[in-house]
């Protein structure tokens, strides 16, 4: 399978301290994928990688199909990066700011530049020193997005806005790009936010990538189990590895199931729990199924 | 590509253009002072005094406004962390760095090099000149330039930047100041130290001022070179801590080769290729045994004595003057096969271009048929002849030897660089020099001149005299003599005493560096010696000529002096003079009838040092005022601005005098005015 992004072994140290180490991630086409990470777990590290801002110390990136090292002009005018880490030309209205991006990039689209514009209510005269953190970064958007890049990079696009304002964007964001064949790496540490967005989720923490899969398949294969029980339990059951959280009381056992399946699960529950009077099944955020995972893969909490 | 290089430098310009419109139009007063000072105001003198000065004071108000420049136009695209905007567009790094080359080549090189060139030639400065300009405005400012943007792209912010540049210059500050307590607290240290930046004289190198130049020009060469280099490294590759290693590096072999360097590509063109006509076994030397000096020394810590007297050459052409430095160590060879040796020093320490009286044939062989009626004004040269330690010397003084050594000896003439008519107005352009002439001032036995001089200062000129700080410092600059010659009455008059560019201190400091010097000079001519009376008719058929000396040959003469002894008492007529003034002799403490006097009716006395405004006695504690002469005088004004005579009949007009030297430089105006002493006795 080709993938818009793909790192082999990717490390990055700085002295002694790896800072991305080993990372193996695949980000596929045409869609939105969630790279999830407590602070400084190095996502930011890893992107500027795949940007060719930073240079491995071993190991490579790939990105459509080109060496991250190898990236230029040619291959850069084809992909949006927008950062919160990045410096902006703070000294520039909006509109010249725009115009200056708009003659790096052939294929600039205007019109959809001004239907963006009118989307985000940016004023055109105003300075972009003198902008909101939000607008700033609504700006920062617009100019990633005007051209049509194949490839979109958000490294903590929505970190530090206000919910309004974050709700604005995602909300924006995911007007502007549902009809749109982009694949977007998108970096967070908010699972909220980025459960509405991704497609597939990646998770690093110190420096590894812990889980990378499919959003939906995550969320399918994840459920909360809540199972009654007639009588009291026993003795002591020795639950299956994929049950996680597991909790039991007298005449309840609950746990997350990690490898849920319509039906075997149920059937593994009465097998261990022959006394059960009633099996409930309820679907997990992305925010419990990290919890649940936390303490699988002792990742941080976020 | 093309674009994108545009879109770039609209966008830096526009970012920059307040800065670099108040940089065009400091570079515009700077140019406007600097042309104006030779062609608006040529009959203001007071603007000729103040314009250098505001001259420089403009200047570095431009170069700090390129220091703030270059770091915010390089700071606009920072190639140096991670977190620049231009980082994730599509712009090439050929494109960045391009772009950046082409604004600061464009506004800080081009419009420059333009503007001065094109005031070169508002001028009337010779094309040639203009043209030989144009490589060296290149190399200064890039030589300038190149540091600032490689500081600057090895930072991100203004703030690292000032802060580097800071540390920088603080370092160095630091350095001297730990030589300087170094020096103190272990001579031996610092002076092996110091040793390091005398190399080339350890080598026997003639550090003329050609060769300075030459040294520095290669190293601004490498240094643009590395620097252009390193710059465009860190732009493509981004390895900041490589590039500074590197640069560091490339600092050490520019200041190495500065050390090292040896050749002088920018000699003077006469002497290329020219062999000695002179016979070297014909010219003799020997020593001015009326004038022998002897005075106290110190080396470390060991005391020692000086020598000092005139070493007299003669029997070489006349048109010629011989100026002498050593080649080899002084010795004293005595007839027991004992030698002494002479701590290491050169003949000529101070003052090589002094006027001395011994090359007034010289000066009269240029002025043709125009007889010098002033030829003996008493103004020596002295050599630095021997140092010893002061045991040697109480061994060895009085017993007669060989003295030997091996000197360079440079022979000079005098050609007319410029003739211009005594009125007011005239103006004569020849070649490198151009001289107007803004007023007579008539007295009872001096005239004097006051006039403009323009200098074309090229350093790629090989034909033209070259001047810069470090030869200045080790006196090794050619300066010429002005003459009043009338070629009707074929009588010339040589000035009361030229001071050479002493004459316009305050111009002649601001000027320094500059391709077109502008000096305001006022030069008195010493009618009362010469015997002739300054009437109009004489006036208006003379003309002021400057005599410039030229280098002709330099040959190597074995000087051997038998029964030559180191003296064991001064025979120089002024002892009081040597004591304070060091190795040069002060000729304005000469009266003009010195050879009438017998030394014994001399004494001198200092100018009240407690007085007056402290740069003033500073600069005149070593001027000493011939008590025999009477009547001396001196005036002090506050600002530094002075007025002195000495040599007058009574003490009314050795008053009248000062009050009207002081009175030129403007300081009646000065309610501070002031006189100082009269006849060394403090006025209260």
């Amino acid at each position: 399978m080709a993938y818009a992004i793909a790192t082999s072994n990717l490390t990055k140290s700085f002295g002694r301290n790896n800072v991305v180490q080993s990372l193996n991630l695949a980000v596929p086409y045409n869609g939105i994928y969630g790279f999830l990470g407590p602070n400084g777990a190095g996502k930011t590290t890893t992107i500027k990688m795949i940007m060719n801002i930073l240079k491995p110390t071993s190991g490579a990136v790939t990105v459509m199909g080109k060496p991250s090292v190898e990236l230029g002009p040619e291959q850069l005018a084809q992909i949006g990066y927008v950062s919160e880490n990045q410096d902006m030309p703070d000294w520039m209205t909006v509109k010249y700011f725009l115009n200056y991006c708009r003659t790096m990039y052939p294929q600039w689209d205007q019109k959809f530049c001004q239907e963006l514009l009118t989307q985000f209510d940016l004023p055109l005269h105003q300075r972009l020193r003198d902008l909101s953190r939000g607008m700033k970064m609504k700006a920062a958007l617009i100019s990633s997005l005007a051209y049509r890049p194949k490839l979109l990079i958000l490294d903590e696009p929505f970190s530090g806005l206000d919910s309004l304002v974050r709700e604005e964007l995602i909300s924006g964001f995911l007007e502007i790009t549902r009809d749109q064949d982009w694949t977007i790496l998108v970096s967070s540490h908010d699972l909220d936010e980025v459960e509405r967005l991704a497609d597939w989720i990646g998770i690093i923490d110190r420096a590894e990538l812990k889980i990378q899969e499919e959003t939906a398949s995550l969320i399918q294969r994840f459920k909360r189990v809540e199972v009654a029980l007639g009588s009291p339990s026993a003795a002591t059951v020795k639950t299956p590895e994929s049950w996680l959280r597991f909790q039991e009381d007298q005449m309840r056992v609950t746990f997350v199931e990690s490898c849920y399946q319509p039906g075997e699960t149920e059937k593994k529950v009465r097998e261990l729990f022959p006394q059960e009077s009633s099996i409930q099944v309820f679907p997990q955020t992305l925010k419990e199924i990290f919890v649940a995972l936390a303490r699988q893969y002792k990742i941080s909490n976020l | 590509m093309t674009t994108i290089i545009c879109s770039l430098f609209f966008k830096d310009a526009r970012r920059l253009r307040i800065l670099l419109s108040a940089w065009g139009i400091v570079l515009a007063f700077k140019l406007f002072l600097y042309v104006g000072g030779a062609h608006f105001f040529s009959s203001n003198i007071e603007y000729q005094m103040i314009a250098p000065l505001f001259y420089k004071v403009v200047d570095f108000l431009e170069k700090v406004l390129v220091v703030v420049i270059i770091p915010l136009c390089l700071h606009e695209d920072p190639c140096v962390g991670t977190s620049a905007f231009w980082f994730s567009r599509p712009l090439s790094r050929r494109a960045v760095i391009a772009t950046k080359a082409l604004l600061l080549g464009i506004f800080l090189v081009l419009i420059p090099l333009l503007a001065e060139a094109g005031m070169l030639l508002v001028s009337q400065v010779a094309i040639k000149y203009v043209f030989l300009a144009v490589p060296e405005i290149i190399l200064e400012r890039l030589s300038f330039i190149l540091p600032l943007v490689l500081l600057a792209s090895l930072t991100r912010r203004f703030s690292d930047y000032a802060k580097v540049g800071a540390i920088m210059v603080g370092a160095w500050i630091m350095l001297g100041m730990c030589y300087g307590i170094l020096y103190m607290v272990a001579p031996k240290v610092g002076q092996m130290i110091s040793g390091l930046w005398s190399q080339k004289q350890w080598w026997g190198l003639d550090v003329s001022p050609s060769f300075i130049q030459s040294t520095k020009i290669v190293g601004d060469g490498l240094g643009i070179i590395f620097y252009a280099a390193l710059i465009i490294h860190q732009h493509v590759t981004r390895y900041t801590a490589r590039t500074i290693r590197w640069a560091v590096l490339a600092y050490f072999i520019i200041f190495s080769v500065g050390i090292m360097w040896s050749i002088d590509f920018l000699s003077p063109q006469a002497m290329a290729g020219r062999k000695a006509k002179v016979p070297v076994e014909a010219i003799q030397a020997q020593f001015d045994a009326g004038h022998m000096f002897i005075a106290d020394g110190q080396q470390e810590d060991t005391p020692t004595k000086i020598i000092r007297s005139r070493l007299l050459l003669s029997d070489f052409p006349s048109r010629y003057f011989a100026v002498p430095h050593t080649e080899s160590t002084i010795q004293m060879w005595y007839s027991d096969g004992q030698r002494l040796e002479s701590w290491g020093m050169d003949f000529m320490p101070m003052g090589e271009f002094m006027v001395d009286d011994a090359r007034i044939p010289a000066m009269q062989s240029a002025l043709g048929a125009a007889i010098i009626k002033n030829p003996w004004r008493g103004q020596f040269l002295y050599n630095n002849i021997f140092e010893s330690g002061r045991n040697d010397f109480e061994k060895f003084k009085s017993r007669p030897g060989t003295y030997a050594v091996d000197a360079e000896i440079d022979l000079f003439d005098y050609r007319i660089a410029a003739a211009v008519p005594l009125k007011n107005g005239a103006f004569q352009n020849q070649g490198q020099r151009q001289v107007s002439i803004l007023g007579l001032l008539k007295q009872e036995n001096d005239v004097g001149v006051f006039f403009i001089e323009r200098n074309v200062n090229m350093v790629f000129d090989r034909n033209g005299s070259k001047q810069s700080m470090m030869s200045r410092m080790q006196n090794r600059e050619i300066d010429g003599v002005y003459v009043l010659r009338n070629s009707v009455t074929q009588e010339a008059v040589l000035p009361v005493m030229d001071l050479g560019q002493k004459v316009s201190q305050v111009a002649d400091i601001y000027n320094e560096g500059l391709r077109l010097q502008v000096r305001a000079k006022r030069i008195d001519f010493d009618f009362a010696q010469a015997g002739i009376v300054p009437s109009e008719d004489w006036l208006r058929q003379a003309e002021l000529v400057r005599l410039e000396p030229g280098l002709q040959e330099s040959v190597v003469k074995k000087i051997r002096i038998k029964d030559f002894a180191l003296p064991a008492v001064t025979t120089d007529p002024d002892p009081a003079a040597h004591n304070s003034a060091g190795s040069s002799y002060p000729s304005s403490a000469y009266g003009r009838k010195w050879d009438a006097k017998p030394a014994k009716d001399i004494s001198m006395y200092p100018i009240p040092a407690q007085l007056g405004d402290e740069k003033m006695i500073h600069d005149y504690k070593y001027n000493y005022l011939a008590k025999d002469d009477h009547k001396a005088f001196a005036l002090s004004i506050s600002g530094g601005i002075y007025g002195y005579c000495y040599g007058q009949k009574n003490e009314a007009e050795a008053k009248a005098c000062a009050w009207g030297q002081c009175n030129n430089r403007r300081c009646t105006k000065d309610p501070a005015c002031k006189i100082l002493s009269i006849d060394g006795k403090i006025v209260p």
